[in-house]
């Protein structure tokens, strides 16, 4: 599949959107691999690995809970990545692939978010004076500074990621065959396993455990129709 | 602009200026400076309330509005610095808790089940622009919501908060949010295995039953994303070294 420069420069924009999504900017659902993947193979023009590869980085997504001071990957550029990855292949054979690629990209992309963090702390340690003097001015220059940081994060990650994916791609460096088809379904398992433990770790309450169990009831009946 | 769309515009970048000292203390300075605009014809009193809102604080990012409309009014009142101190921290820990229940580990999860369910039933990308659409409309109503009803209540805030009801939700919420996710598990793997992958289902279905499993003997030494990388690696190293 050929990448015009066009449409690099749109996956790495969405990227950065979903990058900034995380943590500092609307916090909605731009961030999530099933907003950020189909989005990314709309752009690229292969919705269908798009759609295919933000569901199952969502499953992983759902083990994680974005609270305060944890350490959480960054999901968003990493889904726009692995869809730029697997698009203009048979999903079944480079799903797999391209949720590997996915997690790397968002484990590795989380660890930036603390950095970010640091940065802030040490804008904000330069300016402790004037902030304990409630300098409006200071706040806001001091906001602003820290906003930057993570555009500055977002816009590497995106501009790496995004580009680390389409090299591979354009060298082909992605399985096919029986092998690309086991790694799509160890990538589906692992799916599983993250979505069933984040459901079980967040149901502290006896009665969220029955829904689910009733939901997948559900779920089976809905697929055996 | 008036000073209420000014916070809540500011409020939806809140936490850019997160720290590990501070948490979202600068954030909320951010955001409320628009509300204390009223006190900048008395500078003293309008620094000090400026430096007070600086100050270390931590809620869920949707609710923190509450805070910063409370502490505002109070300001404009001239309740003492120590009160708004006070209420300040008091508000901290359970608008964190509850937001997390509500939005992290309730709505998010609940609209997100729904999207897996509609996506496996064939609804492809206008559930997804249909959910994003309304998650934000639920964002920027709460936070919205919250500015004003802090604003109102000012140093009352726990008592108005306790009126709205939010708390009940929580329990509702989780259990669609588990229902949601429990069936789109099954249909997922199905969807999958429609579109090619003919062993879809059993992947998923032994991987949730593994992370059930797990999860009920607290095994969190590998989380799911390692075990996979991992699995996934010796097998492309098998791959490449089997002829």
């Amino acid at each position: 599949m050929t990448v015009t420069f066009g449409v690099a420069l749109g996956l790495i924009g969405w990227a950065t959107i979903a990058g900034l999504d995380l943590a500092s900017v609307l916090q909605a659902l731009f961030s999530r691999p099933i907003v950020a993947g189909p989005v990314a193979g709309l752009v690229i023009g292969d919705p269908e690995t798009g759609l295919r590869v933000g569901v199952a980085l969502e499953l992983f997504a759902l083990d994680v809970v974005p609270v305060g001071a944890a350490r959480y990957p960054d999901f968003g550029a990493a889904a726009v990545a692995s869809v730029s990855y697997a698009a203009g292949t048979a999903w079944t054979e480079s799903l797999g692939a391209a949720v590997g690629l996915g997690l790397v990209f968002a484990g590795v992309g989380g660890m930036t978010v603390p950095v970010t963090r640091r940065l802030n702390a040490r804008v904000v340690r330069g300016n402790a004076e004037r902030l304990a003097g409630g300098e409006s001015r200071a706040v806001e220059q001091v906001h602003l500074r820290c906003l930057l940081h993570d555009v500055v994060r977002s816009v590497g990650l995106a501009v790496v990621w995004t580009g680390i994916a389409l090299a591979l791609a354009a060298a082909d460096l992605r399985p096919s065959g029986r092998v690309g088809e086991l790694l799509t379904l160890i990538g589906l398992g692992g799916a599983g396993w993250a979505v069933a433990h984040g459901a079980m770790a967040s149901a502290r309450v006896g009665r969220r455990w029955r829904w689910a169990l009733l939901g997948v009831l559900a779920g089976t009946l809905g697929l055996l129709r | 602009m008036s000073d209420i769309s000014g916070a809540f515009w500011r409020l939806l970048v809140l936490q850019a200026s997160w720290t590990y000292e501070r948490l979202q203390g600068i954030g909320m300075g951010y955001a409320s400076l628009p509300l204390l605009r009223a006190l900048e014809g008395q500078p003293e009193r309008h620094s000090q309330a400026v430096a007070r809102a600086t100050e270390y604080f931590n809620a869920h990012p949707y609710l923190a509005g509450i805070a910063v409309g409370a502490a505002a009014r109070a300001e404009r009142d001239g309740v003492a610095g120590a009160t708004i101190q006070r209420l300040r921290t008091a508000l901290s820990g359970p608008l964190g808790s509850l937001g997390d229940q509500l939005f992290w580990i309730g709505v998010v999860p609940a609209m997100v089940g729904v999207l897996l369910i509609a996506i496996a039933e064939g609804a492809h990308f206008w559930a997804v622009g249909v959910g994003l659409v309304i998650y934000l409309v639920i964002r920027i109503l709460v936070t919205a919501w919250g500015v004003k009803l802090g604003l109102r209540s000012g140093i009352a805030v726990s008592a108005a908060l306790q009126r709205s009801r939010l708390a009940e939700h929580v329990q509702r919420v989780g259990l669609l949010a588990g229902l949601a996710v429990g069936a789109a598990v099954p249909l997922v793997g199905g969807w999958f295995a429609a579109g090619g992958s003919r062993w879809a289902v059993g992947a998923v279905g032994v991987g949730a039953i593994g992370g059930v499993v797990a999860a009920l003997v607290r095994f969190r030494v590998i989380p799911a994303r390692r075990l996979t990388l991992v699995t996934m690696a010796i097998v492309w190293l098998l791959a490449w070294s089997i002829p």
